[in-house]
């Protein structure tokens, strides 16, 4: 059997495999990894989220183990654009894998002056506006509402030729309107699903185990959930969808592809295995070889109700 | 820093609730330094679920202990892991202890189960013949005294102090290090710390006040282990620091407590 055939359309950008690293769990370039994996058979990085100035996060403890998931509370810790292009581009302008840069703002302007400025370097194949972020004051404020959510894919938007995907926060009423609204200003892809907001208590000291009191959960715990929205948004939206939430597995980024996703994004899995993707990306095409698959675009999608 | 396969070759209940484990990992333990830190998979289902830090015990060759106190979950499902089995290694991780440069005399301070990463430390130290090492090593009580037996074979003075006074004075191991400091003079050692935060501050104060170099090994949940989540930050005079790719060794003085 010829070799199957694992590339994905995001909008204009062509993946060699679905297998994306998602934002805040590799790096800002992943050159922290470098000595681990091989960098270049992922099909995308997507780096941690950059914001115009410097941040410098939020307190510690950051982040806490709960049942089969983690808590994090970064507060998007990054030195800001400008530092990003100057010291983390060049590395991954080496890599031979495409490159998503996550960005995130506290207003409409933010994230149209950011989209601007990447749309000026070569390197940068894609954007991911992140407007889900629960640890970050007003992170998560514009995926509540359509509305928001399209004003600020609409200035991205305007603000850039690069193909956009809208990463959406679980923490809604109904994620599919909001996803449907990012297609109708104009996003190419949508992401889903971000942490959902969880906390933990230390009931000796009767305080939260997190400095910033709260943090979004993700992991395996989640991962149904993320599974069932990604499932019933992907019967609304037109644009792909990329899924995340607590994908371990081979068969994990198989259940979202089944369910609608076109790509998948794999987060906690780089803390618990370095080597998780890589395996990821070599049992989907077992898996594909053993089903007679050619083309992974046949299975998004493709569950039987 | 690599992920490897380790193979345990043997694993055993030393004290109550304190194990140890000795770990065959060439690509690791070749690389390892004292200080450094690895992680391991305690275990392939989704619970526990991040990987575990550790402290390098003993390095030798090809291999290297690990001696882990049972806390939880992750160490829980380590005791019941045999000679002969794998292990999920990464390592080694974040920055050894600096050389004590030049310096003559050093003190290790060492508090409960963060004694671990210092018997390391005093094996390589100790390939100076010159060097005048002592080690204090604090503990909750008698049950709990960890490596005493170890540093006084290598023919270390080691003193010990116990909250209960179950063994050796009933002080801090800090108590211990002011009172050495004070008692030998002209006496300007480096000084390494690991235990818990209270112990580091107290020996951060000792330090300050006389002027001395003084080194801590500092402990938070780790997730990554290398720098990519940003998750096990801490505070230092020059912002936010990450223990696993900065540390897990400070200069104390650069703390903020």
């Amino acid at each position: 059997m010829v070799k199957p055939d694992l590339k994905v359309r995001i909008g204009a950008l062509e993946l060699k495999n679905p297998v994306t690293m998602a934002s805040g769990t590799f790096g800002s370039s992943g050159e922290e990894y470098k000595g681990l994996i091989d960098l270049n058979k992922l099909g995308a990085i997507i780096t941690k989220s950059i914001t115009l100035k410097a941040r410098e996060g939020n307190p510690p403890p950051r982040l806490v183990e709960t049942p089969s998931g983690m808590l994090n509370s970064i507060g998007i810790q990054n030195d800001g654009v400008d530092s990003f292009i100057k010291d983390k581009l060049p590395f991954l302008a080496k890599l031979r894998t495409a490159v998503i840069v996550s960005i995130a703002g506290h207003c409409v302007e933010d994230y149209a002056r950011l989209a601007a400025k990447l749309d000026k370097v070569k390197r940068v194949d894609a954007i991911e506006v992140n407007i889900s972020c629960p640890n970050v004051e007003g992170g998560l404020e514009f995926s509540k509402e359509p509305g928001s959510a399209a004003v600020v894919v609409e200035a991205v938007r305007k603000s850039t030729g690069k193909p956009v995907i809208t990463k959406l926060s679980p923490n809604v009423k109904d994620i599919s309107e909001i996803a449907l609204a990012a297609q109708e200003a104009g996003t190419d892809a949508v992401s889903l699903v971000n942490t959902f907001t969880g906390m933990a208590i230390d009931i000796d000291s009767r305080m939260p185990v997190l400095g910033n009191i709260v943090g979004g959960l993700s992991g395996p715990a989640i991962k149904p959930v993320a599974l069932r929205m990604v499932w019933e948004t992907s019967k609304k939206v037109k644009v792909p969808i990329i899924g995340i939430g607590g994908i371990m597995d081979y068969k994990d980024a198989l259940e979202f592809i089944i369910a609608g996703a076109s790509a998948v994004q794999v987060g906690t899995a780089n803390f618990v295995n370095p080597s998780a993707a890589i395996e990821i990306i070599g049992g989907i095409e077992k898996y594909m070889r053993g089903k007679k698959i050619r083309k992974i675009k046949e299975l998004t999608g493709c569950l039987k109700t | 820093m690599k992920q490897a396969k380790g193979r345990i070759l043997s694993n055993k209940e030393v004290k109550p609730g304190y194990y140890l484990m000795a770990i065959k990992c060439p690509p690791v333990a070749r690389a390892a330094k004292p200080g450094q830190f690895l992680t391991i998979r305690c275990g392939n289902a989704t619970e526990p679920l991040l990987r575990r830090p550790f402290g390098f015990h003993r390095i030798s060759g090809d291999a290297f202990y690990v001696l882990y106190k049972v806390l939880g979950k992750g160490t829980r499902a380590l005791t019941s892991m045999r000679a002969g089995d794998n292990i999920d290694i990464l390592g080694p991780l974040g920055n050894g202890f600096p050389e004590p440069k030049g310096k003559k005399d050093i003190v290790i301070v060492a508090g409960g189960i963060g004694v671990a990463p210092l018997a390391a430390l005093a094996e390589e130290l100790l390939k100076d013949r010159k060097r005048d090492i002592s080690v204090i090593i604090g503990a909750r009580d008698r049950k709990s005294l960890l490596c005493r037996e170890h540093f006084e074979g290598l023919g270390i003075k080691t003193m010990v102090a116990t909250d209960d006074g179950s063994c050796g004075k009933k002080c801090f191991a800090s108590d211990v290090l002011e009172e050495l400091i004070a008692v030998r003079r002209p006496f300007i050692p480096v000084i390494y710390a690991c235990g818990p935060g209270p112990m580091i501050k107290a020996v951060a104060h000792v330090a300050k006040k006389r002027g001395l170099e003084a080194y801590g090994s500092f402990e938070e949940y780790i997730a990554c282990g290398v720098g990519a989540c940003l998750g096990c930050a801490i505070k230092t005079k020059s912002g936010y620091k990450l223990v696993c790719k900065d540390g897990p060794v400070f200069n104390l003085k650069e703390m903020i407590w």
